[in-house]
């Protein structure tokens, strides 16, 4: 599995329920296909810029978050949790890696994936 | 206007909910979603003189929400007017939109609703509703003996 989102609530058993609950808490993801770039968006409520990282290895892009606070536990309803999660997407040849950008802004996490020009493409040429 | 009781985990379509519901497994983590999310999440917490309620709504800013206490109801609400700002281009996943909502709440008589505050931060707003001072817990005190 690509990425886990929050742990379960401490000395409770594991419902149907709960593992729906945990769902919810998933990272949202929008893709936006712009001109020339893709832009990611992920819903991360709650996280500032400290506490996200990103990392390109090669042809694919990692995201993770760890908060720095501990969340009260006196909810008396809760359906969502600011947990650790990571994520992780395959980037398609036609991205220029170099110069990926990215910025937090009110909760969203704006991920701008410039593409390469026609003629960069790395293209392998059969014998 | 009728008041239906929100169910956090009846509030999903979508095939792989199906899925995910029989197989008690998030397919949602694998493949993605494929329906997008428009409500809100909300997390309330109760302390002693107060009760607090998070709102994760991500991509507003403070001037877009609405919070109106309509008689016993606290309604929150938010609408994006779409602007100029917003990029040209074509969704190829939608997962989330938090541009218009509405979520209502019932307040219980113990609380001031006259002194409801609340900020936006990081996506998330965060709303204060103190208790009226009788319904505080108070911390125990002894009682002398004669």
């Amino acid at each position: 599995m690509m990425y886990t989102i929050a742990r379960p609530v401490k000395n409770r058993p594991i419902t149907s329920q709960m593992i729906n609950r945990r769902r919810q808490a998933a990272i949202r993801t929008n893709v936006l296909k712009l001109e020339n770039a893709y832009e990611l968006q992920l819903s991360v409520p709650g996280f500032s810029k400290n506490e996200i990282e990103i990392e390109v290895k090669e042809n694919q892009l990692f995201i993770s978050g760890k908060p720095s606070d501990v969340q009260e536990n006196t909810a008396i309803r809760k359906e969502f949790v600011k947990g650790e999660f990571q994520k992780s997407f395959q980037l398609p040849n036609e991205v220029d890696v170099e110069n990926i950008t990215a910025e937090c802004n009110a909760g969203i996490l704006h991920i701008n994936m410039p593409l390469l020009p026609e003629n960069k493409i790395r293209k392998v040429n059969i014998q | 206007m009728n008041v239906t009781k929100y169910d956090s985990n009846n509030n999903e379509r979508g095939v792989t909910n199906l899925f995910d519901a029989f197989f008690n497994r998030n397919l949602t983590d694998f493949w993605g979603s494929d329906y997008s999310i428009t409500q809100p999440s909300v997390n309330i917490f109760e302390q002693d003189d107060r009760y607090s309620i998070e709102i994760a709504a991500p991509g507003l800013t403070k001037e877009d929400f609405k919070v109106e206490v309509d008689n016993d109801y606290l309604v929150i609400s938010a609408a994006k007017e779409n602007t100029n700002e917003e990029k040209q281009g074509k969704y190829m996943r939608h997962e989330f939109n938090y541009q218009s909502f509405s979520r209502r709440f019932y307040l219980p008589d113990t609380v001031d609703a006259d002194k409801i505050e609340g900020k936006y931060d990081n996506g998330i707003l965060f709303l204060n509703v103190p208790k009226k001072e009788e319904a505080k817990t108070k911390s125990p005190f002894s009682v002398k003996i004669k």
